[in-house]
């Protein structure tokens, strides 16, 4: 029961302290709303378009066109400028720019050229870009064949050629697509990011709420609670159950927003909320286990952050595990964020159960139990120390 | 003048006793740097060369054509055609197993189906983990199949403009001179861009450089509020020295921080990760602007702040936030929409437009709208700051 107070106490403390209202509540989401606008549509390729005004009908059919595949994303541009400096600086794989005198031109049979920009380590999408042009330019090449062959008159051939043009071949691409994606095509918008940022908050939010374990021994809040009839077990306990329900406050509030705000899929809730209590315990343990290590609080922050950002990172929640390669990919499972990261992996994109989550649980299980047992007698002896 | 040279010093020597400022300055943007350049590094550098096999089942020149096209944009050096495998089998294992991001077969008897107008496909088999080079390897095939209609449909179109006059032996003339080559109308014009982007290595060493300054700036300025809390302001302002001195001083110590930890870290990933920083004129310039807007911008939550903890959470709002905006964990301004303009709200996405533009190679002068905007971050924080402090004194 007493146990209990203290642990009420830490969420009172974390509530209180204004900055946390900025970095537990709003910083998350924010975060899960930034790469769910900039990678939301997946990692399709960015094919920058321009089509300068006066490029008429048939350029824009071909800007529709260049825009049809699922796997290559287009950004339309307003200025050729623009478009070179996105693919200079990274932000586009490649430009096209479908000049003015595009529709004149080919109506005139003039021949006309369509600018495409790209950076000499990225030159393949030129096939993209040639494909398209050559799906278009079909019907007014037959036309012109057909005026320079047979003397037609251009106008009456085009007509020809675009009647004749749907029932002329045979000869098609079948296109299938085999093998197990990393990154299922019907991912949400905002999935991606919403379990990685979970796993990355609650952990980093453990550790720098270990602060207030500082607090609590420099305070001499720690030998007081002592110096009442309440074991050394009891405030540790109490200390330890603070540190979890601080970290659970923080999972809870992302799973509910995200839930609620972008019907993030956190599949089976059970299995979610298994994978979500171990992890929590371990970065419970964490955090009773830096508290115990460090001196003031300002270490703790600091200390926090590199820690809280740095194990995320090597554990899948930067960039997701799957383009990890294979010996980072071993290395990333020496944290606790990428078995965590598996466990929602298989809830998510396999319809897992419980069942199929036991391995990942099972370690995450063991990590708590470890780090806290070293955290817990730790903090037992600092308690009373400075 | 001497006032705040004193000031600064005592600030500066507490500093470097209490390690703090080491951690946040130093040891956690190198430390940071080092973890994302290992788990990212391997992943994203190299040229995009997509990986194909390519299986002929075909007997006659259609499917040489297709081959010999593949072979010629394989020896420009866009793709990869590494695997010839000798059945469709064999090519969706090799699909499938990931060996080639995508397998493409011509079946048999593709020539004479597209000689006598019948039904064929050429088969292009993706691997899932590899959308972009799958895309690739449609349009490739696409735009092949797309050369054979044309030409189908040119001849189509000669015999009905001659007004379904032709004999079959006329027809064949017209075939022959359609597969002889049909006129080109638009051309793809291809030109080459410079690479306007940091490698992985300088990428993170600068985008965590420039995170942590205003962390490192901000024990500085911070030092200003605890004089405050602690008694030593009223202190300082009883001895005959200008109020502004203090504020000097403590900016000075931020200053001092900043220039001396961004040093250290250029160099130390320069060594320790091969960080390619540039021109050190333009480096040097970058970073005392930098230092300046992050000293000007911290100044102003320390002017309106209350306490130093308050001023602390504030100041390492404003840096997150900014931070995130700017592009430090992950690329902002991207695309044309209204975040990409605001990224532009964050100093530092004007420091690593900056390095861009000295790690393009472009001339000194480049980064001048980088320095001139962090210039005007920094005119900003101090104006409000100084205008905050001349109004209602700096002791509250």
């Amino acid at each position: 029961m007493k146990a209990l107070t203290i642990a009420y106490v830490a969420l009172i403390r974390l509530v209180r302290d204004r900055s946390n209202i900025f970095f537990v509540f709003i910083l998350p989401i924010a975060i899960i709303v930034l790469i769910g606008a900039q990678f939301g549509g997946g990692f399709a390729a960015k094919l920058g378009v321009v089509v300068e005004s006066g490029a008429g009908e048939l350029g824009d059919s071909l800007a529709q066109s260049l825009a049809m595949s699922e796997d290559v994303e287009v950004l339309m541009f307003d200025s050729e400028g623009a478009a070179v400096d996105a693919v200079e600086r990274g932000n586009a794989q490649a430009a096209v720019v479908i000049p003015a005198d595009y529709d004149t031109s080919i109506r005139n049979g003039e021949p006309v050229t369509v600018g495409f920009y790209s950076r000499p380590d990225n030159q393949v999408f030129q096939t993209v870009v040639q494909s398209a042009v050559a799906d278009q330019s079909a019907v007014i090449r037959a036309a012109r064949f057909a005026v320079d062959n047979q003397g037609a008159v251009f106008d009456e051939a085009l007509v020809i050629a675009s009647n004749n043009s749907d029932g002329v071949t045979g000869i098609a691409v079948e296109a299938t697509t085999i093998g197990e994606s990393a990154l299922p095509p019907d991912i949400g918008q905002f999935d991606l990011g919403a379990s990685s940022q979970l796993v990355l908050f609650m952990f980093l939010t453990g550790l720098t709420g270990s602060a207030a374990i500082i607090e609590t021994r420099r305070l001499g809040v720690a030998s007081r609670m002592l110096s009442t009839p309440t074991t050394a077990g009891t405030v540790v306990g109490g200390e330890g159950l603070g540190r979890f329900a601080v970290v659970m406050v923080q999972g809870l509030y992302i799973l509910f927003a995200t839930l609620l705000l972008f019907q993030v899929n956190w599949g089976n809730p059970l299995g979610a909320a298994l994978v979500m209590i171990a992890f929590g315990a371990v970065c419970a343990g964490a955090a009773m286990l830096m508290g115990t290590l460090l001196r003031n609080d300002e270490q703790a922050a600091g200390v926090g952050v590199i820690l809280g950002i740095g194990l995320a990172a090597l554990g899948g929640c930067m960039i997701p595990l799957e383009f990890f390669s294979d010996t980072m990919q071993k290395v990333a499972h020496i944290t606790p964020h990428a078995w965590a990261l598996d466990a929602f992996a298989v809830l998510v994109r396999d319809d897992g159960t419980v069942a199929d989550i036991l391995p990942e649980l099972a370690v995450l299980t063991v990590y708590a139990a470890v780090v806290i047992t070293i955290a817990g007698f730790r903090l037992r002896r600092s308690m009373s120390t400075v | 003048m001497r006032a705040a040279t004193l000031i600064a010093s005592k600030d500066l020597k507490l500093r470097v006793r209490d390690r703090s400022a080491f951690i946040v300055g130093i040891i956690a943007p190198l430390g940071l740097a080092f973890i994302f350049n290992l788990v990212l590094g391997g992943i994203a550098e190299g040229d995009f060369v997509p990986v194909f096999s390519i299986t002929n089942l075909d007997q006659g020149t259609v499917g040489e054509g297709f081959v010999s096209v593949l072979d010629e944009i394989d020896a420009g050096g866009v793709i990869d055609v590494a695997e010839r495998p000798g059945s469709l089998e064999a090519a969706e294992q090799l699909a499938e197993d990931g060996t080639v991001a995508a397998a493409i077969v011509i079946p048999a008897g593709f020539s004479e189906a597209v000689q006598s107008g019948g039904e064929s496909s050429v088969v292009v088999v993706t691997n899932s983990d590899s959308p972009t080079s799958g895309e690739i390897a449609r349009s490739i095939a696409a735009g092949f199949v797309a050369e054979i209609r044309t030409a189908q449909l040119a001849v189509e179109t000669a015999a009905i403009s001659a007004g379904g006059a032709l004999t079959p032996a006329e027809i064949g003339r017209v075939a022959e001179a359609a597969s002889a080559g049909l006129p080109q109308v638009i051309s793809v014009g291809s030109f080459e861009t410079v690479k306007r982007e940091l490698d992985l290595a300088t990428f993170f060493a600068a985008s965590m450089s420039v995170f942590f300054l205003f962390f490192t700036v901000s024990f500085g300025v911070n030092g200003l509020l605890e004089e405050r809390q602690q008694g030593t302001l009223n202190r300082l302002l009883g001895a005959p020295i200008r109020s502004m001195s203090i504020v000097a001083g403590k900016a000075l110590v931020s200053f001092v921080l900043g220039i001396v930890s961004m040093t250290i870290l250029i160099v130390a990933s320069s060594l320790l990760l091969g960080s390619n920083w540039g021109n050190p004129i333009g480096v040097g310039a970058l970073v005392v602007a930098g230092v300046v807007a992050a000293t000007g911008l911290m100044m102003v939550v320390a002017a309106f702040a209350k306490t130093p903890e308050q001023a602390g959470n504030l100041m390492a709002i404003l840096a997150v936030g900014l931070g995130m905006l700017g592009g430090i964990f992950f690329p902002t301004g991207l695309g044309t929409g209204l975040l990409s303009y605001l990224a532009y709200v964050s100093p530092h996405r004007w420091f690593l437009l900056g390095m861009t533009d000295l790690a393009a190679g472009d001339a000194v002068s480049s980064i001048i709208p980088a320095v001139g905007g962090l210039l005007a971050f920094a005119a900003v924080g101090w104006g409000i700051a100084i205008a905050k402090f001349r109004s209602t004194g700096i002791a509250l």
